[in-house]
């Protein structure tokens, strides 16, 4: 059962988890989404939690429903790439701000960011 | 048709005592799964036993698919009391055979297959299996039932988190659009994200009937915590 | 639905009383077994026999109460314990649910009489010339066939008014635990005490129907003492009638009676666990 957090309805927190999952490449380009049902079972959530998650993901275009296969993932590439970037920059800025509430300079994070960046690189 | 109506409701026990339910008003719709709430005493136990026919409202009345309850409603709710209610001497496949006897949505199959899986030997006889156990019996045969109404009276209370998780998964599992589930709980937190709705009860009323996105988005907080505001000590 | 009730019925009963009336036959045969063989001996006559006799005795009027008592306790466990959340929102009746207790249980009764009577009269015949079993089962035999000719309608009539006794008790019994279920403590303490108090109470109405008959028609009061006393209406039939024809007259009376206060029973019952059903 997955740990949602507390203070945002869990439809919201299904789009960022299936975002992430679209873009690090879970869910491929054209590739076929688990159905409400499944998702819901896999996540621990009402079905209908899924449906309006899924609602949302075809708004935004990143999902798209055809009526009798079921729902797949754009075909749209520069779309996934430009969602990257924006929870990129999310996850950036919300570094930063921590970084600059103990006091960091610009210099000192982007050190700090070289160094374990080079470092994980040497063991991934 | 609206698949529960509970029109001013009231039932007292003892004349002069307060009355269990107050006038309650309440429509549930289907394919949602909602959640019961409410401190003890607040009533939820006795509308579950009215909606069963097994108590008499002294006010009011309640509606299950426009109808007062009796047989034709009893085929079509699956119930789940808080307690051991099976014969103890019958072995599991005898009380499968008894259900499958007299429900004709009872999937036996489907109940064999739940055991199977849950590693539970159905020549057991009832008495003689722990209390983690038995909880899950009757809910695989609660679960077996293509009902329209599912009530579930404290499912997951008193069980391991490895079997608090296999109720909750099931009763995701046997979802659909046909039918509603009515889960009344302490334990909110564990099953806040399966739920599509809340009604909170409080006194014989209802206070609060939400979904349970629309508590999250309002008041930036699970319906957990909401609880514990509104009902707090 | 009833059929399913009935089947379901059956099974939960024939685990104890299958067993006993097993007992109840081997028991029989062992004593019947006993008197033929006759084995010759002052240690057999004065030891055994009186063992035997008591033990018969204490098994065949044990099983007679045991029955009743265990179908008694099945429809107190079925429907007013914990089983009776599953039950009551079973998609059947309550009058479905009460005489799927009640058929099951006359029949376990007859089974149970017929059995004590054929137990009986085999054991007798066994120990013929033995005993004092023999011997007072042959001078009941004979008193009750002093009448003379014994008419098939008394016959008739006699059967049935037991037949409406069993079925009374068994639906008196059933009632007071309908009513004993409106407390919630002392539920089983209170149905005795209510089965009790009906039972007084039927007694009390029917001596104060006698007397008032003695008053008013001196000549008829034997009879009317028969229809008061419901199924125990073989013992005053010590008292040699006249008329076969009119006995058994008041005998159908008595039965009419009986089965009206059983149906009586049966409905408040059902109604008792319609709208005042208190399982806790």
């Amino acid at each position: 059962m997955t740990k949602f957090s507390a203070d945002r309805p869990i439809y919201t927190q299904i789009i960022d988890l299936v975002q992430v999952r679209i873009v690090t490449g879970v869910y491929l380009p054209e590739s076929k989404l688990p159905s409400v049902r499944d998702l819901a079972v896999e996540l621990g959530v009402n079905p209908n939690t899924v449906q309006r998650a899924f609602s949302g993901l075809e708004q935004s275009g990143l999902v798209r429903c055809e009526l009798t296969s079921g729902r797949f993932v754009t075909d749209c590439v520069q779309l996934i790439k430009d969602v990257r970037q924006k929870l990129l920059k999310e996850q950036t800025e919300d570094y930063v701000k921590n970084m600059r509430h103990y006091g960091c300079s610009s210099t000192e994070i982007c050190d700090l960011v070289c160094l374990c960046a080079e470092q994980t690189e040497a063991t991934s | 048709m609206t698949l529960l109506q509970c029109k001013e409701l009231t039932k007292t026990y003892e004349k002069g005592s307060a009355p269990a339910l107050n006038g309650l008003d309440l429509d549930l719709e289907r394919g949602k799964i909602i959640g019961l709430l409410g401190p003890n005493g607040s009533g939820k136990t006795t509308l579950i036993k009215i909606i069963n026919g097994l108590l008499v409202p002294t006010a009011g009345k309640v509606l299950i698919n426009g109808r007062l309850p009796g047989i034709e409603s009893k085929k079509s709710i699956a119930y789940l009391p808080d307690k051991s209610y099976l014969a103890d001497w019958m072995r599991i496949a005898q009380i499968v055979d008894f259900f499958d006897d007299f429900y004709a949505d009872f999937d036996q199959q489907r109940a064999l297959s739940m055991l199977e899986l849950l590693d539970i030997d159905s020549r057991q006889v009832f008495r003689s299996l722990s209390k983690g156990t038995k909880e899950k019996v009757q809910l695989v045969l609660v679960m077996s039932r293509t009902a329209q109404l599912y009530l579930l009276d404290e499912p997951i209370g008193g069980v391991d988190p490895a079997a608090r998780d296999f109720i909750l998964r099931t009763i995701l599992t046997n979802y659909s659009e046909e039918a509603s589930i009515v889960i009344s709980t302490h334990l909110i937190a564990d099953v806040e994200s399966i739920l599509d709705e809340v009604i909170f009860l409080d006194k014989g009323k209802v206070t609060l009937q939400s979904s349970v996105d629309a508590i999250r988005s309002d008041k930036g907080k699970s319906v957990d915590e909401t609880f514990r505001e509104v009902f707090a000590c | 639905m009833l059929d399913k009730l009935i089947k379901h019925e059956f099974t939960a009963l024939g685990r104890t009383l299958i067993v006993i009336h097993m007992v109840l036959v081997v028991v029989s045969l062992l004593t019947a077994g006993i008197g033929l063989l006759k084995p010759a001996g002052n240690f057999f006559s004065l030891l055994i026999v009186p063992a035997v006799t008591i033990l018969y005795f204490v098994v065949v009027f044990g099983v007679g109460f045991i029955t009743l008592f265990v179908v008694a306790q099945r429809f107190y466990t079925n429907l007013l314990g914990p089983e009776g959340y599953l039950m009551f929102t079973l998609p059947v009746s309550r009058r479905d649910l009460i005489l799927a207790k009640f058929i099951p249980a006359m029949s376990w009764h007859m089974i149970s009489t017929v059995l004590s009577i054929a137990s009986v009269v085999i054991v007798a015949l066994a120990w013929t010339d033995t005993s004092i079993l023999a011997y007072q089962l042959l001078s009941g035999i004979n008193e009750l066939f002093s009448l003379g000719e014994v008419s098939t309608v008394l016959i008739v009539a006699l059967i049935a008014l037991t037949f409406a006794g069993s079925a009374n008790y068994i639906l008196m019994a059933y009632l007071s635990m309908a009513l004993g279920q409106l407390a919630n403590k002392g539920r089983i303490v209170l149905s005795v005490a209510i089965y009790f108090g009906i039972y007084m109470t039927l007694q009390f109405l029917g001596l104060i129907v006698v007397a008032i008959v003695a008053l008013v028609a001196p000549a008829s009061a034997l009879e009317v003492q028969v229809v008061g006393g419901h199924a125990f209406t073989v013992i005053a039939l010590a008292e040699p009638f006249d008329d076969q024809g009119l006995l058994a007259l008041v005998l159908l009376g008595a039965t009419a009676l009986t089965l009206g206060a059983s149906v009586a029973y049966f409905f408040i019952t059902e109604r008792l666990l319609d709208r005042r059903l208190n399982l806790l």
